[in-house]
């Protein structure tokens, strides 16, 4: 008769170096409060009324508000900005973009001459082009708003104009080329119509694949900012 | 009846413990470790190739300008509040915003700045190759974190994923499997023949990362207007500025919009939900799939699709992709060599463990053969070149494949002559 294993009389047995595949209590407190921490600064932040106080809100609303007073902007804001747990996950929202634009500059060189600077404009680039300088049209999204980026913004193009002319630079001009892209038939509406003329029998093309609105046929132009390279000097327009 | 529940409780926690804090594989961290260093270095050499007009006094964004950047940050810590203006509980003394890891923070020489930017890819390097690999992603990971604060205005949404998953690799095991460390140890004979458990916690990390990122842009967009009304898909696709591919013009009309708008509500809030029921998980991810397919394929946003896609590689146990490999193996017997060491040598054990580290579908057999040269052949018992043949078989060797010479040199090294003495380099 076999002998019983004294090892195993205790309890079931455990593969080796399992009784070492612990994780410590301060481990899975720090891995606690992270999660609490990145869940709390990704969260939306509370409408304007909720966080206000004209109006209480859904109770989503109440909890964004009280994720927004209490726990982000305390300890959390800190935490995520040192170590660098920053994130934000708003893609394409709440609304996507329905602004097309890019950018260009005039410069005027110290002769005189007036140059043009083409902003490298993702849509008319190579495919290979666009791959490599996408963070072009990134930065843009930010130097098209953030006003203090409009000095650094114009420098670097009359840097850029001077050194490929081999002339300084006198005044920048920055400019936008915009166009907004017109809303389509929400589907609701869309839902409505068909089964409108579903019911009265004229289920027609355009009621079951409607047209959309043209694109406007050319961009708007704005100067928005003048810099002097000279004194660095500038003024939104 | 009250101490059913509080047992029913205390089994739940410890099932939340065990999945968040019990041990496995490593494998699906290596591999992570691997896709997401290649793809930091793809993003690193494309930024070198703009690195003047990024990261230097002379560009667009200089470090005062990135500092107004940060700046509107206050340094402070707040409590019931989050008004502008309003009184601070604490403010860090002497500072105007919060302190944060920039290497890159006051490094005004470009030469500098680009010393430590290629310091950064080398790190990277070694990392996918898991080299050094404590230390080497550590480094990586506060390189790119001093990358996005040295500027962050040129970030989408996938480098930022990016850094937090090489933040969380930095943190775990990563480099115990499917790494050059490995290697080397099982070749020196100091690392265990099959790679230890590890506390997966860094992988469950990861895990909840991802779907915190799904999760939080579907309830993002339902703040909007355009998503619940099903026209958020038709914006993007007239955004020149994104155009990659074409695709048919009926995609840009109703149905098809509402389709691709509430489809990727669907696919997103699955993605942070339901990828977590393991008999959906498969579907779930290929449907995650096919939607970064399509952007990939349509918008022009380099890097992101490949990016989140990657980590995908987290939702599977190492255990499972073990069991993935030995199954394909099983599929694969038509591929098989047979690889015959010259007559009088066999591997060495710590080589033999090596060899068989470096192929995972076992497509190679090593043993000792009647002839003076090394021979190979295939299951079909024809002839093959048998160190090119058990290279390509042999999946964690085709990086070594790169340095000419240096397989052939391993295997030729490897070998011993019966009675203990080393075969010549030559063979």
């Amino acid at each position: 008769m076999q002998k019983s294993n004294p090892k195993l009389a205790s309890g079931p047995h455990k593969a080796k170096g399992e009784d070492r595949e612990k994780v410590s209590w301060f481990v899975k407190v720090v891995v606690g409060l992270h999660v609490v921490a990145i869940t709390s600064w990704v969260m939306p932040d509370p409408s304007t009324a909720v966080s206000s106080g004209t109006k209480l809100g859904t109770v989503s609303d109440r909890i964004l508000n009280f994720n927004a007073k209490y726990v982000k902007h305390s300890p959390v804001q800190t935490y995520v900005l040192c170590t660098g747990f920053w994130q934000s996950w708003d893609m394409f929202a709440p609304n996507p973009s329905s602004v097309d634009i890019y950018p260009d500059a005039e410069v005027t060189l110290k002769s005189g001459r007036v140059v043009h600077y083409a902003y490298p404009r993702m849509y008319a680039l190579s495919l290979v082009e666009k791959y490599q300088k996408e963070r072009y049209r990134k930065f843009f999204e930010h130097a098209n708003t953030d006003t203090y980026l409009y000095p650094p913004f114009a420098k670097r193009v009359a840097y850029l104009v001077q050194k490929e002319s081999g002339e300084p630079a006198v005044k920048v001009v920055l400019r936008r080329h915009w166009y907004q892209i017109p809303s389509v038939t929400d589907f609701g509406d869309y839902s409505g119509n068909l089964w409108e003329a579903i019911l009265k029998g004229k289920v027609t093309e355009s009621v079951l694949m409607p047209p959309n609105p043209p694109l406007p046929p050319t961009y708007n132009e704005f100067d928005y900012y003048t810099y002097n390279p000279l004194t660095g000097k500038g003024k939104s327009l | 009846m009250k101490s059913d529940s509080t047992a029913e409780g205390w089994n739940v926690f410890k099932d939340v413990d065990s999945w968040w804090f019990g041990y496995g594989s490593p494998v699906a961290l290596g591999i992570l470790r691997i896709i997401m260093s290649l793809l930091a270095l793809e993003g690193l050499v494309i930024g070198l190739l703009d690195f003047e007009a990024w990261y230097t006094e002379k560009g667009f964004l200089p470090i005062k300008v990135d500092y107004e950047y940060w700046i509107r940050i206050p340094a402070t810590f707040q409590f019931g509040t989050h008004a502008s203006g309003a009184p601070a509980f604490y403010q860090f003394p002497g500072l105007a915003t919060v302190p944060r890891i920039n290497f890159f923070g006051s490094l005004y020489d470009s030469r500098l700045a680009l010393a430590l930017y290629l310091v950064v890819m080398i790190a990277a390097l070694l990392t996918a190759a898991g080299l050094w690999t404590r230390v080497s992603s550590i480094v990586l990971a506060l390189g790119i974190i001093s990358i996005h604060h040295r500027n962050p205005l040129i970030l989408h949404s996938g480098d930022t994923l990016m850094r937090l998953v090489l933040m969380y690799l930095a943190f775990s095991p990563c480099g115990v499997t499917c790494s050059l460390d490995r290697l080397i140890g099982l070749w020196k004979g100091t690392a265990p023949s099959v790679p230890p458990r590890v506390s997966l916690w860094p992988q469950r990390l990861i895990q909840y990362q991802v779907a915190l990122v799904y999760f939080m842009t579907v309830w993002y967009k339902w703040l909007g207007t355009d998503w619940k009304n099903g026209v958020a898909a038709w914006f993007p696709e007239n955004l020149h500025e994104f155009y990659r591919f074409p695709v048919p013009e009926f995609t840009h009309h109703q149905p098809f919009l509402a389709l691709a708008t509430y489809g990727t509500l669907v696919v997103e809030l699955s993605l942070a939900t339901l990828v977590f029921h393991r008999p959906l998980r498969k579907y779930v991810l290929l449907a995650g799939l096919a939607m970064h397919g399509y952007i990939e394929y349509r918008f022009n946003i380099p890097l992101f699709a490949t990016i989140i896609v990657g980590t995908y590689i987290v939702f599977f146990d190492g255990e499972e992709i073990t069991d993935w490999a030995n199954r394909t193996s099983k599929r694969l017997t038509r591929f098989r060599i047979r690889v015959r060491l010259p007559v009088g040598t066999r591997l060495r054990p710590e080589a033999q463990q090596a060899l068989t580290a470096m192929d995972p579908f076992k497509l190679v057999a090593y043993d000792t053969g009647v002839d003076v040269e090394w021979k190979a052949w295939n299951a079909q018992e024809h002839s093959k070149r048998p160190f090119i043949g058990a290279w390509i078989r042999s999946v964690g060797a085709w990086p070594i494949g790169l340095v000419p010479g240096l397989w052939k040199r391993l295997l030729t090294r490897g070998a011993l002559v019966d009675g203990g003495l080393g075969a010549s380099p030559d063979g």
